[in-house]
């Protein structure tokens, strides 16, 4: 300071001269366009909206372009193309937006068409000066609790060394020298400023501050910055503003903040104790700087090295996409070639099917298909019915070319339920009942890795693929889930509809031989009831007659008690006589007709042939050993109404007693050992001379009579069987003839 | 006299005659209610009804033989006319018995009203109705409690004579039968009654 004095009482008249020159040199600078005003009083005020930001923006292309450059680098999230003004007004803020505007349109003006790196780097630093002081005097505003004039803070700070962006803009040349003196002598700034300019660099910006018609706050702040605050003057309107840009500049000076090529402490830049801005203040400013700090920096473009920066970053971006792109059609690619292969599988297996195949085929048929996609040691194919017990299975041996086909026990398969629940999980690991049916059916080495595709087959059935082989051959095939579901579900769907074919036609072979049987079964309906048919009306006859022969009878024996000829009473009586036999045909036929109803009991087999033969013996006048009784248990019982059982055998013996040889007459009576827990058999042999198969097709006829000579009722073995069939049992004749005749009687054994 | 057997409404006259006492008697057991009767509509003659004069005799003892021939009552019904003619000469001609037939059960209802059989006998198929109904509607008349039934029949079935004998019937007899057999049966019955 001394310096100056001393030259300007020598100089005085020349100084203030080089002082016009300048300063008329710094009206040459453009003035600052009209819009930062206004933009500085919309963002200002309180009721300006996001439409006049934006209206004033769009007023001025350079500042649209701006703006919008800046929301993009901003990385909110914003898409390029569909960043318009308005809402880069609104993602920035309106404090952001103008401390933009400020600070590209004041440093705009400073830029000069010949720049060389130099003045661009310098340009730099001063820019990066300005922002950390800005930052410092925001923050430390909103320390003591002056939040809302924090932003008035951040500008104060940024423009407060306009004076020396303007001197340096106008003579660069000139201000390189003052830095270079200042350094050299250890001087300030201010003092090696005055001495070439006459000015300093806080006159020259309160100079152009007043030019440009900012607030006179503002202007204050520039021309007063580097007071300290208890030196102020008093006319100062905003002295907290000065303060905070002072202590600012001072502490970004000091500390380094910023780290810009500007911020070299001066002299006289010691802190003076601003009490308003405590230690811990400076503490909390010093703390939160560089989050806010940093991001401005980002915004203005200011830390990196500039657009070549933008566009190889912007190449490589492009560079990675274009290869994450090209990653996923490989892998898109590598999924169709696995897809056309398994395709091809299922191709070749419809072509091993042609419609008649047993579910035993199909399966073998699956696991061939399987075979040409993997490779293993070893596969099985096994279905089973959830109420089952044995499997089908199709086992593809290794090595070999065909599959075997087995059908196993296994036995429970209460395991159906959990093994249902795999459909459409591609391959899983085998479970328990896969190990059991896998030794079961003997495939390979039993303890290799095994897995298992299961094949959805209805609710019913269970099919499971189960292969042995390594995780990274089932990685290799490929396949996608998907994939493997459609496999499964094609094999699934040829074995459905196998099983219900061959169901089908087992329904149809059973209809079959029902429809024969029933044909049968109609047949012997129809005899049965044309048996009935006659002897209902054999019935109906007899009962008919029994009136007029009781007439007869009744008039016979009337007449009887009247006469005394005895030839006419002999006449009379042969009469009466004939009446009761014709009465007894009638009985009989009644009887054949509609027989007593059975009253079952249990008799004792060997009781009751050994009685009847001895009845039969005496009834027939035959000798000993022509009737012979051979019974293979006596205590068999049979389960059938006494009295009825009597008739039949009585009937029975008589009739093979006549048939028998009449020179050596052998009929034979024995129950052979039992079949089955339901019946007794009892057979009747006579070695008489057997009956052709016309006399065989009508033994059993009412009335029929073979017999030559003597005539019986003829009703003998027709009732036999009616008796046999109401006491549920069977008749069966064999005859041939030279063979003799044999009646085979099967009665239930019991109840 | 003859007509005495077969009247059915007697005048208190008549009623002496029969009983054997004066007239007067008569009337003054009928106006005592001892003797039932009614009085001719419009008039004040007494007439009695046939049974309940036979009650009357029968409650104080009187002997019936005057309204009585002694000859025992059967009813034959039978739709056969053969046997129908059978039965009525073998009965009248044994002398203890008269006959009267009925070829219905229709016929047979009426008849068993009318004549007061001692015995039916009665063929079980009939043309109209079932043997064992009319077996039951005859026993389903206290009146006619005293009566017995012979059912002839062919059918020899163990169940229906069961049936029949459940519906009152008190015999069975099979066609063909033996003729003495059924006459000393059904002297047999009526003794009993």
């Amino acid at each position: 300071m001394s310096i100056c004095i001393e030259e300007q009482s020598t100089d005085a008249r020349s100084a203030r001269e080089r002082v016009e020159l300048v300063l008329s040199r710094l009206d040459q600078l453009p003035t600052l366009p009209a819009v930062v005003n206004r933009l500085l009083a919309a963002t200002t005020s309180e009721d300006s909206s996001v439409r006049d930001i934006v209206e004033i923006v769009e007023s001025d292309a350079s500042l649209t372009a701006m703006l919008l450059r800046m929301a993009r680098r901003a990385d909110l999230g914003v898409r390029a193309d569909t960043v318009t003004v308005s809402r880069s007004v609104s993602l920035l803020g309106f404090t952001a937006v103008r401390n933009a505007v400020l600070a590209v349109k004041v440093f705009e003006c400073f830029a000069s068409p010949h720049g060389t790196p130099q003045t661009a780097n310098e340009c730099r630093s001063q820019w990066v000066h300005a922002l950390a002081v800005a930052c410092t005097a925001d923050l430390l505003a909103q320390q003591v609790n002056q939040r809302e004039r924090a932003g008035e803070a951040f500008v104060a700070g940024l423009l407060h060394d306009v004076g020396k962006m303007a001197l340096y803009a106008c003579m660069p040349k000139a201000y390189s020298r003052v830095m270079a003196d200042a350094q050299e002598q250890g001087v300030c700034v201010c003092d090696a400023e005055r001495k070439v300019f006459g000015i300093d660099h806080t006159i020259a910006g309160k100079h152009l501050g007043t030019r440009w018609d900012l607030p006179r706050a503002l202007v204050e702040c520039i021309w007063l910055h580097h007071q300290s605050w208890d030196s102020l003057p008093s006319s100062v309107v905003d002295p907290l503003l000065q303060r905070l840009v002072h202590t600012a500049d001072g502490l970004v000076r000091l500390r380094g903040l910023g780290s810009s090529a500007y911020c070299s402490p001066e002299p006289g830049d010691q802190p003076e104790d601003d009490p308003l801005f405590t230690d811990e203040v400076v503490q909390h400013v010093m703390h939160d700087f560089p989050k806010r700090f940093d991001p401005i920096v980002e915004m203005f473009d200011l830390s990196g090295p500039g657009g070549e920066a933008v566009c190889s970053e912007a190449l490589f971006e492009a560079n990675r996409k274009l290869s994450q792109a090209n990653a996923r059609i490989t892998e898109e690619n590598r999924l169709l070639v696995s897809r056309v292969r398994v395709l091809e599988a299922l191709h070749r297996f419809h072509g091993m099917l042609h419609g008649r195949e047993s579910v035993s085929d199909v399966c073998a048929a699956c696991v061939l298909c399987l075979r040409g996609l993997l490779s293993s040691d070893g596969m099985l194919l096994y279905l089973g019915d959830r109420r089952g017990r044995a499997v089908h299975a199709a086992v593809m041996q290794p090595q070999r070319e065909e599959a075997d086909r087995l059908y196993v026990e296994i036995g429970d398969l209460s395991e159906v339920t959990m093994v249902c629940r795999g459909a459409g999980a591609g391959f899983t690991p085998a479970t328990e009942l896969d190990a059991k049916v896998w030794t079961r059916c003997g495939v390979g080495d039993p303890t290799r890795p095994r897995w298992r595709l299961v094949i959805p087959c209805g609710p019913d059935a269970v099919v499971v693929l189960v292969v042995a082989t390594d995780e990274s051959q089932i990685a290799t095939l490929g396949c996608s889930n998907a994939d493997l579901d459609g496999l499964a579900s094609a094999f699934g769907a040829a074995i459905v509809s196998s099983r219900s074919r061959v169901e089908s036609e087992r329904t149809t072979e059973e209809v079959v031989d029902l429809n024969r049987r029933l044909r049968g079964a109609q047949g012997e309906l129809l005899r049965m009831k044309s048996l009935s048919m006659i002897a209902a009306m054999a019935s109906g006859a007899a009962h008919e007659m029994n009136n007029p022969l009781s007439v007869i009878s009744g008039r016979a024996q009337m007449e009887l008690a009247r006469r005394d000829d005895p030839q006419l009473r002999e006449s009379l009586q042969s009469i009466v006589d004939q009446t009761n036999r014709a009465t007894g045909i009638v009985n009989d036929l009644m009887a054949f007709a509609k027989p007593n109803p059975p009253k079952p009991v249990r008799l004792l087999l060997g009781e009751l042939l050994e009685k009847r033969r001895q009845h039969c013996e005496a009834a027939l006048g035959l000798i000993p050993d022509q009737l012979a009784v051979s019974v293979a248990d006596p205590e068999t019982t049979i389960y059938a109404d006494p009295i009825h059982v009597r008739d039949i055998l009585d009937a029975l013996i008589t009739n093979a007693v006549e048939a028998a040889d009449m020179d050596s007459i052998q009929v034979k009576i024995n129950s052979p050992s039992r079949r089955s827990d339901e019946t007794v058999r009892i057979v009747v042999e006579d070695n008489g001379s057997g009956m052709s198969r016309d006399v065989l097709a009508h033994a059993l006829d009412p009335f029929f009579s073979h017999r030559p000579a003597g005539r019986g009722r003829g009703l003998g073995l027709s009732r036999a069987q009616r008796l046999t069939e109401i006491n549920n049992g069977r008749l069966r004749i064999d005859s041939a003839p030279g063979h003799g005749t044999k009646v085979t009687l099967e009665f239930p054994a019991h109840a | 006299m003859a007509d005495l057997r077969s009247k059915q409404v007697f005048t208190t006259g008549e009623v002496a005659q029969v009983c054997n006492v004066s007239q007067q008697t008569v009337i003054r057991c009928f106006d005592s209610g001892r003797l039932q009767g009614f009085r001719v509509p419009g008039s004040r003659f007494r007439r009695i009804p046939r049974d309940a004069l036979i009650a009357f005799m029968k409650n104080n003892q009187i002997p019936l033989d005057q309204l009585d021939s002694g000859r025992k009552r059967v009813l034959v019904v039978d739709d056969d006319e053969a046997i129908v003619e059978m039965f009525t000469e073998l009965l009248e001609r044994d002398g203890r018995f008269e006959v009267r037939t009925a070829s219905t059960g229709y016929d047979a209802g009426i008849l068993t009203e009318q004549f007061r059989p001692d015995v039916i006998l009665l063929d079980f198929k009939l043309p109209d109705i079932n043997g064992n109904v009319v077996c039951r509607t005859i026993r389903s008349n206290p009146n006619y409690e005293h009566m017995r039934i012979i059912v002839i029949s062919g059918v020899a079935d163990p169940d229906e004579i069961r049936e029949l004998a459940a519906a009152g019937a008190d015999e069975f007899i099979k066609k063909p039968f033996d003729i003495n057999a059924v006459i000393d049966r059904v002297a047999e019955m009526v003794k009993v009654a």
